[in-house]
């Protein structure tokens, strides 16, 4: 999946462009986009990995019912990406599991 | 309870009817926080908590069946000096009646539950505490019991019961039992069975309130009990954190309806992020209720009574001690006498009316 | 605490039009959803911040849409967006939470427009990213003017599916084709019903040819079998199925497609009904329950209202006429609206709602949902995507004896995850009929337990003043 070809208007009629960093890596997005839709059109289908069984999860509902298309934001695990909106310098992490707290137990 | 004694007195060969009106372990004993805990109990119950653990320890050998118990210790927190004090004497009571049990504060403290808010000041750390999963438990009480020969019937709600000198009668929805012996551990519902025989059982409805949070990464990893506020949190295997201790919902002993209260679940959660701050962003997925049985002096009813043996009243804190409670009732029935001492839960203890 | 003339549950169709007219006739209505904006999932807006944005190639809902939500704001309705109404207690005390705090309020009359969404089904690598439900694909589309995917297989019931095709085609996508699981005999058997409905026939006639065009493969009859790949869907596979969706041996279709958009029509909303404990009923040519209601869409419980695709999934033109009629129905009962002019309204709408009635029959019945769809599912197939528990370790729980959706739960964790049994649940209470012989409607639904959405401990713990 190549980025650029999903969106289906040009640029001049979407929002303000604006960065956000997804695992390092600096993605283009939209003012007003939702974190899922950006994700998706930068080629970025999977947002998490279960707990359990370690398989890949990402956009399904897309309506914040689901709850698979987790990811982790500006350090706060567990953030359907899909109901979150893009911020320019947002910080976005593919999630391990249930999410890293910061704390050992 | 009725389910544990069913399975005690089945794996000793006697002849067993459960009846339960719904399905067993979906009353207190599924609701409940899931704590085995021996410390922050009354001390007249230490000898039954401390004889559990050997219970627990191999339960699901037993039962043959998942019951996901962990003896991962448990933490009793202050939050202030003069609390301290108070909780060292008490502990020092729980020592001497034989419970191991130690003082932590500073940073063997700050290592047992690195997440603790600074405001806790110490607590009594006590190793063999732990938890098990209630949902599990009791259904596989009753599952074994009815493999070791016992019946069980769900969905009979005793109507009425009578007493004649040969034995007891019960009235079922859809028929009629005799019966030799009679045990009561209807839970709430006791009362309204023992006053068919006549008998003045102080047992009040109360109706406890349980939060549990979705699955989270882990933060906790021993039983957090709270001394300076009631409050009671642990981490259940699955991630889920539960939440409990003292917050009341409502619920109605003849419909069953039941429900938590907004008020409360907002006291919980204000209670647990001030214990473990890290929670704040962690989500509730639910909130419920249980609808418990609560005496007078909020120690259980174990005794019999004119041929009745009556087991309730555990003012939600049962959970523990169900398995032993549960072979006590059938050592009563069939030796004669439980092999530990229920003087300090007879009936006979609260004044008549 | 705060008291309320009228709170509205949901900004959809049926919310706003019950905000609208209620707001008319002088009711202060509060307006609570858990989106940024308004218009629900039927009438989703692009973000505020995207220019010129083309309406003509979005089709009429999003200006219809955006022409209701000017309305109700127009009108002085109090808004409260990014909000989640998690709990109702005593019958009306709502309790709403925003990421940071929670507010009890008082509310003289609930309307409840909580809406529906995709039916869950679960079959072989339906957790595979990829795979994404009807409504998930039309909320990229026309919420964020992105293609879920280029290489694209529609599989479901109804005619979202074409909605969904001609919105993938404008937009350049390859659609690979498209599987309607009801049969041409079925569509046919019905048919000739629609045609007092004619606009609705005059759409259908444009996908249809918009899609032969196209070279589309329009397939009924079939359902999917599987989605293929590893990590993400690199191909899909569909069979022949029965009248009842069952999948029938033979043949199977496999497909090159990235993106499998799945569409087997909405279940409602009904935790908040249930909560605020409105009785239900189960409706079998629905394939779930509905709350019970008089004319005027009073639940069973006093004061509380619901409207649209939270009470039986009817369509958008029903939501509104029963957010119409709920908003009348309070302006009633506040004292704003009285006598003749009331009934009078009243009445209109009825008759309105009777009209639309007869076209709902209708396509209930041309897409009759096939309860052969939940044994797409095998042994190995996860059923609760949130604890990842599969068929075979739920079937094992009724084995076992759990012979209701909340025993299967307790002994087995399906239905306690994120989603809080939503993904899950009807496909359980399937699973526990076709083992135990039971009726799906004794096999049960989840207790729900508030919050009916997850809210943070900080914010439960927040009281707004």
């Amino acid at each position: 999946m190549t980025y650029g070809e999903l969106r289906m208007t040009p640029t001049s009629e979407r929002g303000r462009a604006l960065s956000i960093l997804v695992d390092g890596e600096a993605v283009i997005a939209y003012e007003g986009e939702s974190l899922a839709a950006a994700l998706l059109a930068s080629g970025r289908r999977f947002t998490r990995w279960t707990a359990k069984s370690g398989e890949a999860r990402g956009y399904f509902c897309g309506m914040g019912v689901c709850q698979d298309c987790l990811v982790t934001v500006d350090g706060l695990p567990n953030v359907r990406a899909c109901m979150a909106t893009v911020k320019d310098r947002l910080r976005v992490e593919t999630q391990r599991g249930l999410g890293d707290w910061g704390v050992t137990p | 309870m009725g389910a544990s004694c069913a399975y005690f007195l089945a794996d000793r060969g006697a002849d067993v009817l459960l009846l339960e009106s719904g399905r067993v372990g979906r009353e207190a004993s599924g609701v409940n926080a899931g704590g085995v805990r021996q410390q922050g109990r009354a001390l007249p119950e230490m000898p039954m908590a401390l004889r559990s653990l050997d219970l627990w320890a191999d339960l699901d050998k037993r039962l043959d069946a998942r019951i996901e118990y962990e003896r991962c210790g448990d933490l009793r927190i202050v939050e202030t000096e003069a609390d301290g004090e108070r909780l060292r004497a008490v502990a020092a009571r729980e020592r001497d009646a034989g419970l191991g049990l130690e003082w932590v504060e500073g940073t063997a403290l700050r290592s047992l539950v690195p997440a603790l808010a600074p405001s806790v000041a110490g607590g009594t750390f006590c190793p063999t505490g732990g938890h098990a999963n209630p949902l599990l438990v009791a259904p596989a009480f009753g599952k074994r019991a009815r493999d070791l020969g016992a019946m069980v019937w769900e969905g009979s709600a005793v109507r009425s019961i009578g007493h004649d000198g040969a034995g007891f009668t019960l009235e079922t929805a859809n028929c009629r039992v005799r019966a030799a012996r009679l045990v009561l551990a209807a839970g709430a519902w006791t009362p309204l069975l023992a006053r068919d025989l006549g008998l003045r059982v102080p047992i009040a409805l109360f109706v406890p309130q349980m939060t549990a949070t979705v699955p989270l990464a882990r933060v906790l990893g021993v039983v957090l009990l709270g001394w300076s506020r009631k409050l009671s949190m642990k981490q259940m295997r699955s991630g889920a954190v539960l939440i409990g201790g003292g917050k009341r919902g409502w619920g109605d002993l003849v419909t069953r309806a039941r429900g938590p209260a907004e008020e409360n679940m907002r006291l919980a959660a204000v209670d647990a992020v001030e214990a473990l701050p890290v929670l704040g962003a962690a989500e509730t997925a639910r909130s419920w209720v249980g609808l418990e049985g609560l005496t007078p002096d909020e120690m259980p009813i174990i005794d019999c009574v004119d041929g009745v043996h009556v087991a309730a009243g555990f003012c939600g804190h049962g959970f523990a001690i169900g398995p032993v409670v549960g072979e006590l009732l059938s050592e009563w029935l069939l030796d004669g006498e439980p092999s530990l001492h229920v003087s300090p839960f007879s009936l006979s203890r609260f004044p008549s009316p | 605490m705060r008291s309320v003339e009228c709170v509205i549950v949901g900004g959809g169709p049926a919310g706003l039009a019950a905000a609208r007219t209620a707001a008319r006739h002088g009711v202060r209505v509060l307006l609570v959803d858990e989106n940024p904006g308004l218009g629900g999932q039927y009438y989703r807006q692009m973000p505020a911040t995207f220019r010129a944005p083309d309406h003509a190639k979005l089709g009429t809902e999003s200006l219809e849409g955006r022409r209701l939500i000017d309305e109700v704001q127009a009108l002085g309705v109090e808004l409260r967006l990014d909000s989640v109404v998690w709990g109702i207690f005593d019958q009306r005390i709502v309790a709403l939470a925003t990421r940071d705090e929670t507010q009890r309020i008082e509310a003289q009359t609930l309307i409840l427009a909580p809406g529906a969404y995709d039916r869950p089904v679960p079959f072989p690598g339906w957790t595979l990213p990829g795979v994404i439900t009807a409504g998930g694909a039309q909320n990229l589309m026309k919420g964020y003017r992105i293609l879920p995917g280029r290489r694209v297989l529609i599989a479901g019931s109804g005619p979202l599916l074409l909605v969904v095709a001609h919105h993938l085609l404008s937009g350049g996508a390859h659609v690979a084709a498209i599987c309607e699981a009801a049969s041409m005999r079925q569509l046919w058997r019905y048919a000739h019903r629609l045609l007092p409905h004619l606009n609705f026939v005059q759409q259908g006639y444009r996908y249809r040819r918009e899609i032969k065009d196209a070279s589309v493969p329009f397939m009924t009859g079939h359902v999917i079998r599987r989605a293929v790949g590893r990590s993400e869907v690199t191909g899909a596979v569909v069979t022949h199925c029965d009248d009842q969706w069952r999948p029938v041996g033979g043949t199977e279709l496999h497909f090159d497609v990235d993106t499998v958009v799945v569409g087997y029509g909405f279940v409602s909303s009904l935790e908040l009904s249930r909560l605020a404990g409105c009785e239900h009923r189960y409706e079998p040519g629905l394939g779930g329950y509905v709350p019970v209601r008089n004319r005027e869409m009073e639940s069973t419980v006093p004061g509380v209202f619901i409207v649209g695709d939270g009470a039986g999934v009817a369509g958008s033109a029903v939501a509104l006429e029963e957010g119409h009629m709920a908003g009348l129905t309070v302006a009633n009962r506040l004292g704003r609206l009285l006598g003749r002019d009331h009934s009078r309204e009243a009445s209109r709408a009825r008759g309105r709602l009777l009209h639309l009635a007869g076209f709902r029959r209708v396509m209930d019945g041309l897409y009759r949902f096939g309860p052969g769809l939940y044994t797409l599912a095998n042994e190995q197939t996860t059923l609760c995507r949130c604890e990842e528990v599969t068929v075979a370790e739920a079937l094992e729980a009724v084995r076992d004896g759990a012979g209701h959706v909340n025993e299967v739960k307790a002994w087995t964790r399906v239905g306690m995850g994120r989603c809080q049994g939503r993904m899950c649940g009807p496909a359980l209470a399937h699973l526990i009929a076709g083992a135990t012989g039971k009726a799906v409607a004794d096999a049960g639904i989840f207790t729900p337990r508030p919050p009916v959405k997850p809210v943070a401990l900080a914010a439960l713990a927040r009281e707004a003043s």
